[in-house]
């Protein structure tokens, strides 16, 4: 058990690897190559339930910690351990690649080798990304994803294919480089490039010439993550390599890929640097608001489903960047949680405009109407996905979404009153979609006879639709590892910036007795 | 359509009766069913504001509820009859009213305008907003055509660089004259400050 608890992370995060260098040896045999590469998939998704089943809750800190040294000049480690805010996006990642796999089945069909190789290198850099607790191997798991990613884009694509996947490397990769000068400058202060080790040099002041750098440390991070979120206005990237991108891909990029932005923004924006976090905490949450709002309205007129879809990821991701900035403890765990929401609601909703591209090869509203009446099936998942981005209670977005904006409400009111808006354009521009696409009579024949969904595409819905539900009744399964890693920081925080955060014990615990401990 | 509407019926019979209020002699099982998830963060203050106010007598209170109820039970009939008149006893008035009404009652049929209002002063300005200015305006228009400008400048800027290499030693004798000269000239004008 001990050899476990200690090489776990290790063993999840490179599995996916192993698979992958398996795949290399494989013939070229597509239909063998998928169901290894869906049992990979789920043997790393079964290995990976071991984080939250042995998780000591309540306890401080990370946990199944690995520490060695790995470079000894410069002073790189191999550090890796997870808490309860990177532990669920780990199962986020895991979770979601059988079901990538799944949907990918038919719609790949040539080189199906490299697909599947490419979408397993990148599970393991999502996954090392979350879990790396050494500045050094966080960046190089970073820009690992980089490359599987705009590969799969401009290889399996559609297209402006080559268009967007070039301009996603380049976003990211440009704004990457001032992640790695704040990394480089704080290893020439610190003499590591250990989180942990740094961030306690900064706590105690030891970091010479730190008063003057940290407003541009905080910048030089800020950027990269601000960039992955996509924050406005730097999101340009997003819509261009949804549009593009294979439907894995999507599901991907939106479920986990965004994450990483958001994650890196509380872990090492508001972990390293308190105080910078609370002197810019107000533009940041304007920004973050205008997100919510200018991505809904940019939604809301989109002509082509995909890129609507998009768009509401950068309305959905502001929530999360509001619920981090507004430093109280429920608008934090929120905003954790709302990371898993939008991974599971807008990653199956991707895999659902994949499973009608497969079909239609396009993703036009105009070309639609009427779906309901050939694909019942179809319809209800999508309603019922739907209705969880939109925020419905009793879905998993309504509780995310409640616990921002109730955070948000108590930092400063305007800021929820403003957000709060989101939630209403958020059902204008699903629901005036869902309209145009699903309902009223049959207007373009080639939709008459669409088949309905078949066992495959159902099967890798259900995970995604029972989580959606149980995430909604049942948030405290989640928040009970997620309040304390969060309670952790915001002391830390706290500590730091010397004022305390407006008083939320009323509210989360309210919370909490209605939904249970 | 009959036989939901006679379930939803039989539903609000017994509905009715598990909320019997006091007035009429029944106890009200609804009244307090959510008073447990209040109880724990009422206000203090709150709850002792309330008991210093003097409570109306329990006469006053029960006269008030039935005239309430009456009132209700009686705009209800009164619906009722008038519907049973003319839908069904005298079906022509519908229509003769209707044209003696004349505009106000499209008015009334077209809910007042009031959507064609709405859709005039807010949902297409806001359609039109988002699509000229926000998407084809900023997004499209401004920070996309940045970016794209930004890599299409490196691209002319690298073609024109290149035009330096061409192999031909000569020209390169050329370059490095040329600069030889700059650097020259620059030493001397430090010199002469």
């Amino acid at each position: 058990m001990n050899f476990i608890n200690e090489n776990i992370v290790t063993i999840v995060t490179f599995l996916p690897l192993a698979g992958a260098l398996l795949l290399l040896v494989f013939p070229r045999r597509a239909r063998d190559l998928r169901y290894f590469a869906l049992g990979i998939s789920l043997v790393t998704l079964l290995a990976s339930l071991h984080l939250p089943w042995h998780f000591q809750r309540g306890a401080d800190g990370f946990q199944y910690e690995q520490n060695v040294s790995w470079i000894t000049h410069p002073n790189i480690h191999y550090h890796v351990g997870v808490d309860g805010i990177s532990l669920w996006l780990v199962v986020l990642t895991t979770f979601l690649m059988p079901l990538c796999v799944l949907v990918s089945w038919k719609s790949v069909n040539e080189r199906v080798k490299e697909f599947f190789i490419l979408m397993l290198v990148l599970e393991t850099a999502m996954i090392g990304v979350f879990v790396a607790l050494d500045l050094f191997l966080f960046y190089f798991f970073w820009e690992a994803t980089l490359i599987p990613m705009a590969l799969i884009i401009g290889m399996f694509g559609h297209g402006r294919r080559i268009y967007a996947a070039v301009k996603f490397f380049l976003y990211t990769m440009i704004a990457s480089v001032f992640m790695l000068a704040a990394v480089l400058w704080l290893y020439a202060h610190v003499g590591s490039f250990d989180f942990l080790e740094i961030q306690r040099a900064i706590q105690q002041g030891a970091v010479p010439g730190f008063a003057g750098a940290a407003k541009w440390l905080f910048l030089g991070f800020f950027v990269a993550f601000a960039v992955k979120v996509p924050m406005f206005p730097l999101h340009t990237w997003l819509p261009d390599a949804h549009v593009e991108a294979p439907t894995a891909g999507s599901v991907l990029l939106a479920g986990v890929l965004l994450k990483m932005g958001t994650y890196g923004l509380l872990r090492f924006n508001v972990g390293l640097f308190p105080e910078q976090a609370r002197a810019n905490a107000g533009w940041i949450v304007a920004l973050a608001i205008i997100g919510i709002i200018y991505g809904a309205l940019v939604a809301m007129i989109q002509p082509n489903i995909k890129r609507l879809i998009a768009y509401t990821s950068v309305s959905h991701l502001g929530f999360v960047v509001l619920g981090i900035f507004s430093f109280t403890q429920i608008g934090m765990d929120g905003a954790v949680y709302q990371m898993l929401n939008h991974g599971v609601s807008t990653g199956a909703l991707f895999m659902l405009l994949g499973m009608i591209y497969d079909r239609r090869h396009t993703y036009d509203i105009h070309e639609y109407g009427g779906l309901a009446t050939p694909m019942p099936i179809y319809a209800t998942f999508f309603t019922f996905i739907m209705l969880s981005s939109v925020g419905l209670p009793l879905l998993n977005g309504f509780v995310g979404e409640f616990m921002i904006l109730s955070g948000a409400f108590l930092a400063k009111q305007i800021w929820g009153i403003l957000a709060a808006t989101g939630v209403i354009w958020s059902a204008c521009y699903l629901l005036w979609m869902y309209q145009r696409v699903f309902q009223g009579p049959v207007t373009n024949p080639a939709n008459a006879s669409l088949r309905d969904l078949d066992a495959r595409e159902q099967i890798s819905l259900w995970p995604l639709a029972v989580a959606a539900l149980v995430m909604g009744v049942a948030p405290m399964l989640w928040l009970h590892s997620i309040s304390p890693s969060v309670t952790v920081a915001l002391k830390q925080f706290e500590a730091a910036t010397q004022a305390s955060a407006p008083a939320m014990t009323h509210l989360s615990n309210a919370f909490m007795t209605v939904f249970g401990r | 359509m009959v036989v939901p509407l006679i379930i939803l019926g039989t539903l609000s019979l017994i509905g009715g009766w598990i909320g019997v209020p006091k007035a009429l002699g029944g106890a009200d099982h609804f009244e307090h069913f959510l008073a447990p998830v209040f109880q724990a963060y009422a206000p203090a203050e709150a709850a002792t504001h309330a008991a210093t106010e003097t409570a109306p007598t329990e006469d006053e209170d029960r006269g008030l509820e039935l005239a309430l109820m009456g009132t209700s039970v009686g705009v209800a009939v009164i619906g009722f009859g008038a519907a049973w008149y003319l839908y069904y006893k005298r079906k022509d008035l519908p229509a003769k009213m209707a044209a003696s009404a004349g505009s106000v009652y499209r008015l009334v049929l077209d809910k007042y305008r009031i959507d064609e209002l709405y859709g005039a002063v807010i949902i297409q300005p806001l359609i039109w907003i988002s699509t000229n200015v926000f998407w084809r305006g900023i997004d499209v228009g401004l920070i996309d055509r940045g970016v794209d400008e930004a890599a299409a400048g490196a691209l002319d800027v690298s073609d024109g660089v290149r035009q330096m290499q061409s192999g031909n030693i000569r020209s390169y004798a050329g370059w490095v004259t040329a600069g030889a000269a700059v650097v020259i000239a620059f030493m001397v004008w430090r010199g002469l400050r």
